[in-house]
């Protein structure tokens, strides 16, 4: 392979892996804040993507403010079904409550593609452009500016949500519930608020995947399925809660795809993705930088 | 200050208390004590509202609290440090700490009580960089304890400080609980070193299969012949 190939694979896989590390992330989140393994995930995705999309047509705003919008959208909706969905569930559902969650996030997930279908249809509703042109990044690979900026936006998103976590009282509260949450209910955390919080806030990485890549993912019902199976991928690669390790989860899962697109051809990169997984699974089960998963099942 | 009227509770159907009554006055350092499986623990977790409580009620403050959250009951001024910790041990103990003041918002306030606990358990300032997980059982408990302090309690409940520490760290567990009561912290104690737990306490209650058997101040239990016999291994 020639050196200029490994060059543009790595970027593309670069450019890809940071809008999977956002929804990874937000995965991440609502599994080890929650315990609920969120299948709907990739509808906040669509949702972004057509909040954006309508941001941009109907409304005429920047793409910033477009994208913004959508990760306001995002947060709302995600609140919206947490309160109602999650805490009615929360309050009848004692045993079991990893499955029981699980199969409430695939009816929602059902529920929410096929409002959008009844209302928006199936078309295609895309825009050719945030920001036209294109960069060079390396002095003979030049990319899209919306794939850069799309890049750049994940990793922007990736950092605040970071410090989020870690500096504000707030975020700490978020990472206190996932540590141990009687724990955290017995220094006065309400788990109710963080349990909204939460979800609001993966909906809201998801959103923000959606909206930056409109340009060149169109919105449509059921686009949410690739970038779900995606963010599971990377999640079940790097182990859960563990902000760094699945931002390189994130990357690994864009290059292994970029390789496999350039020297396969597409269609092959999720053949290459899972069987890299498995590989990685069967020799540490908890994931390259997974802590024992020992427990997360039982409640 | 806090006041148990006939309580009952247990898990699903399974009852462990049965009719509880206890108080808890301003001020006072008192223990309770039984043999294992006595329901002491599920005493402790109903009057923090991990529990339900299927009869009687719970006063705090002139509050019935026995059908609040555990957090609201925490805000209210009452603080409950487990047998187990229930740390955060994916954090450091600075980060715990500050947790523990999850409550307060008066930076100030925070800094003072924090200085306090330092004075208190020397020990976790110097590790407040360290992770919660990697500290000795004994550091544990100081941080459990510590971290049960930083939200300005007026009553603070402790299950089984002793647990598990080597004779000397017991001793100091129990000094800092008897200079904190001495501070004006209410403490309500549940231990199974019971010859201690009887010197240093005010009153005590002995709770045998989910019943109060014996009550009354601690300096009288220690000749009681039943605790003798049971508890302090006298004949
Ligand atoms: N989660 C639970 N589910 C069912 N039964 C429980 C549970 N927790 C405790 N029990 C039972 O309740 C009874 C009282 O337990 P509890 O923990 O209150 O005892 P304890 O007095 O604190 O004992 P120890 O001195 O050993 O800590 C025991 O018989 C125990 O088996
Ligand atoms: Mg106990």
């Amino acid at each position: 392979m020639e050196l200029s190939a490994i060059g543009d694979i790595l970027v593309a896989g670069l450019l890809r892996g940071g809008l999977f590390v956002l929804m990874a992330l937000g995965l991440s989140l609502i599994f080890g804040v929650m315990n609920i393994p969120n299948f709907a995930h990739g509808e906040f995705y669509m949702l972004g993507a057509y909040f954006a999309y309508f941001s941009r047509t109907l409304l005429g705003l920047n793409p910033v403010l477009c994208i913004i919008m959508a990760a306001l959208g995002g947060f709302i909706a995600g609140s919206i079904i947490e309160m109602t969905a999650f805490k009615a569930l929360r309050k009848r559902s004692k045993g079991n409550w990893v499955m029981n969650s699980f199969l409430l996030t695939v009816g929602l997930s059902i529920l929410l593609q096929n409002l959008a279908q009844a209302t928006l249809g199936v078309r295609f509703m895309g825009i050719s452009h945030y920001w036209q042109g294109s960069i060079n990044i390396l002095p003979n690979i030049s990319v899209s500016i919306d794939r850069f900026a799309g890049f750049v936006i994940a990793m922007a998103t990736v950092a605040l949500f970071y410090l989020f976590l870690h500096k504000t009282k707030t975020g700490n509260s978020i990472r206190a519930v996932s540590e141990d949450e009687d724990g955290a209910m017995l220094v006065g955390i309400k788990m109710n608020k963080v349990h909204t919080l939460t979800f609001a806030l993966g909906a809201l990485l998801a959103a923000i995947a959606g909206a930056a890549l409109l340009s060149i993912n169109p919105a449509y019902p059921t686009m949410g399925l690739a970038p779900l199976y995606k963010s599971w991928f990377v999640v079940i690669l790097v182990g859960m809660g563990n902000v760094w390790g699945t931002v390189i989860g994130g990357f690994i899962v864009g290059i292994v795809e970029a390789f496999s697109y350039y020297n396969l051809g597409a269609g092959w990169q999720d053949v290459v993705s899972l069987m890299v997984i498995i590989t990685i699974l069967a020799l540490k089960p908890s994931g390259i930088f997974g802590k024992s998963v020992r427990g997360v099942w039982d409640r | 200050m806090l006041e148990l009227k006939n309580v009952s509770a247990g898990y699903g159907p399974l009852q462990i208390l049965w009719g509880i009554s206890l108080k808890v006055e301003t001020g006072e350092f008192v223990s309770m004590v039984g043999p294992n499986g006595a329901g002491k623990t599920t005493c402790l977790k109903s009057i923090a509202g991990m529990l339900d409580v299927t009869e009687g009620e719970v006063i705090f403050k002139d509050a019935v609290i026995n059908k609040m959250q555990t957090s609201d009951i925490t805000s209210l001024g009452l603080s409950f440090v487990t047998e187990e910790g229930c740390l955060f041990t994916g954090m450091t103990v600075a980060e715990n700490l500050d947790l523990g003041a999850f409550i307060l918002s008066d930076k100030k306030k925070i800094k003072e009580l924090q200085d306090n606990i330092f004075d208190l358990f020397p020990r976790l300032a110097e590790r407040k960089k360290q992770l919660a997980g990697t500290l000795s059982g004994g550091e544990r408990k100081m941080l459990s304890i510590a971290r049960g302090l930083m939200s300005n309690p007026s009553i603070l409940m402790v299950d089984e400080p002793s647990l598990g520490l080597a004779p000397n760290l017991v001793d100091s567990v129990f000094d800092a609980l008897i200079t904190l009561n001495k501070k004006g912290v209410t403490i309500l104690l549940v231990e199974q070193n019971v010859h201690t737990t009887l010197e240093i306490t005010d009153r005590t209650y002995v709770i045998e299969q989910g019943h109060i058997c014996l009550q009354g101040l601690s300096s009288e239990m220690l000749d009681n012949e039943h605790v003798k016999s049971c508890y302090l291994g006298i004949v």
